[in-house]
């Protein structure tokens, strides 16, 4: 009965895959219990049940995922770099949730229950919808952005920093979040920075016009107009 | 001091507690003369006042939601890998598409907020009140996975779940469902008979496939002399030897290298009845020198095909490689390729590709 607390995850998985070990599993579980518990909570919150019941049930059915085809999903894994199972565990469990639900609501609309729509309906498109005022209002807004970013930023980064000026504006990534994305390069804190200097350029040029996007352009070495 | 407000007196009034923290502490008294100045400066006050209108606009752009899916955007499932830190060749691309895409984007937020290592008090509780986050929910979670590689739930507190009672036992739909169970079972002993029947046929036709697939052996070997003179095609001599045949139909996949994709995200090959040969495009990374080796290995471990080759000058420019391989070896089921390249220790293993074969 070996202690299986140190060793690398890489060879626990390759422990339990081989071994069927009954103090590898419980090491696995141990290991990464939390985290299949906490993908599963959120997801299925997305979907609108995360009960306490479903989540337990989406937990076993994780754990049977990893272990069918004779643990096919754990043999195949390869490390590809430190962290890399956490990545793939992550993402085994969310695609369990989206399936269990995908297969649920597929169940519901085909138990031969048949919705009628009154005659009169007439649909109310949301807000946000496809040629919406607001959406007409922000499309033109993206694209005054657009125009002001083109001239705010520049240098060898410059796609970069509009890439995450985007992300955290319009995608609502968080900035830890963007900076773990790949092709950033930078902390978080670095990301905090772009996006404060890339805003505060946007903010002036846009609040006076008379800097208007034309004209000979000073760039700072860092790649920003001087303020 | 001059006349207005510099823009860096309106930028620290524009942050966000800009009269708290440490940094307001040593600004304080710029912050105070900036603020004199502005009660009295309706110059500086439309500037303020222009600069927030901006601030709020940009608020704006955050999408809700996911919007509708466009032509460009990959598959949805792509974003779970990225937000998990599994990156492909193609992954800094994608995130390029998603800064811009009100389809994209949110599904790459939501993947990450899904994703994030740190927990609310809130999802704390939850997960501390689950049957599996006990010592002993978690002990017998591993025993049973463990003991069976496809371990039948663990059976949680019946809380919430109504019991079965006879009445609901004898339900019509019950009885209408074991009714139809036990027709399906008559039927299907009914077509196993004529199967018997048809199986006779089967073997006469599995004859003329057999050497069908011989044909093609030999084609592959002629197409792979032409492509690259220095090509070593090994075959598990299980396999039976070639004869000649007419022209060869070929079916063909490209793949990325890399194994740890998610389920959905497996590159599927379907081999069409009739083709001969399956041109698999392996496109690497890495730079293409020396002798490379090609494996075709079976979920199961199985070595099926291999090959050692000196890669093609247009195979080291576009750093694809192009294999040609029996369609007869290609059975339904997920194969890996693994590819080394000679070293003085022998070979290397350096990509590794992994596809399914559908039928």
């Amino acid at each position: 009965m070996g202690n299986y607390s140190s060793v690398s995850t890489e060879e626990l998985v390759h422990l339990c895959s081989a071994s069927h070990s009954p103090e590898a599993w419980t090491e696995f579980v141990h290991r990464f219990h939390r985290l299949i518990a906490t993908v599963i909570l959120r997801t299925a919150g997305r979907f609108g049940d995360s009960s306490t019941q479903t989540v337990d049930d989406l937990i076993q059915e994780t754990y049977l995922k990893l272990c069918a085809d004779d643990f096919r999903l754990l043999r195949h894994f390869e490390q590809q770099h430190p962290g890399a199972f956490v990545g793939y565990i992550k993402v085994v469990t969310a695609n369990v949730v989206r399936d269990h639900f995908k297969a649920s609501h597929t169940q519901k609309r085909g138990s031969g229950r048949l919705e009628r729509f009154e005659d009169d309906l007439v649909p109310v498109a949301s807000e946000d919808s496809f040629g919406s005022p607001r959406s007409i209002e922000r499309a033109v807004l993206i694209k005054q952005i657009a125009g002001h970013l083109e001239v705010c930023v520049a240098g060898p980064d410059q796609d970069r920093n509009r890439r995450i000026f985007w992300l955290y504006y319009r995608a609502g990534l968080s900035a830890r979040a963007i900076a773990d994305l790949p092709g950033i390069g930078l902390s978080a804190k670095g990301v905090e920075s772009i996006i404060m200097r890339v805003t505060r350029e946007l903010r002036e040029r846009m609040a006076e016009p008379s800097m208007g996007t034309e004209g000979p352009i000073h760039r700072s070495p860092e790649g920003f107009l001087p303020a | 001091m001059s006349l207005h407000l510099n823009s860096d007196q309106i930028n620290e009034l524009l942050q966000p507690g800009a009269s708290e923290g440490p940094r307001a502490a040593g600004n304080q008294g710029l912050l105070e003369d900036a603020r004199r100045h502005l009660e009295g400066c309706t110059t500086c006050q439309e500037r303020i006042r222009k600069q927030e209108q901006v601030i709020e606009s940009l608020a704006l752009l955050k999408t809700t939601g996911p919007g509708a899916k466009g032509l460009a955007c990959p598959p949805d499932d792509v974003w779970l890998e990225i937000a998990a830190g599994i990156v492909h060749q193609d992954s800094e691309d994608r995130v390029n598409h998603a800064a811009e895409c009100d389809h994209c984007g949110p599904l790459l937020r939501q993947a990450k907020e899904d994703f994030a290592d740190e927990l609310t008090p809130g999802e704390d509780g939850r997960i501390a009140t689950l049957s599996i986050s006990t010592a002993d929910g978690q002990e017998r979670l591993a025993i049973k996975l463990q003991n069976n590689p496809a371990p039948s739930p663990i059976v949680t507190s019946p809380k919430g779940r109504p019991p079965i009672s006879l009445s609901s036992f004898l339900a019509p739909w019950r009885l209408a469902f074991a009714a139809a169970l036990i027709a399906l079972i008559l039927l299907g002993i009914r077509d196993y008979r004529r199967v018997a029947h048809l199986s006779a046929g089967n073997l006469q036709t599995a004859a003329e496939v057999r050497r069908l697939e011989q044909t093609v052996l030999q084609q592959n070997r002629q197409i792979a002399e032409l492509t690259s003179k220095p090509r070593v095609s090994k075959i598990p001599s299980t396999v039976p030897p070639p004869q000649p045949a007419g022209s060869p139909q070929i079916a063909s996949l490209v793949l990325d290298s890399g194994v740890t994709r998610g389920i959905g995200a497996l590159k599927r090959l379907t081999v069409p009845k009739g083709a001969d040969v399956a041109r698999i495009t392996l496109r690497s990374g890495e730079a293409l020198e020396g002798i490379v080796r090609e494996e075709l290995i079976t979920a199961e471990g199985q070595k099926k095909w291999s090959q050692e080759l000196s890669p093609s000058e247009t195979e080291k420019r576009t750093g694809s490689l192009s294999l040609l391989v029996p369609a007869y070896l290609l059975t339904p089921n997920d194969y890996q390729i693994v590819l080394s390249r000679q070293s003085s220790g022998g070979f290397e293993h350096f990509a590794t590709y992994t596809f399914r074969i559908t039928r």
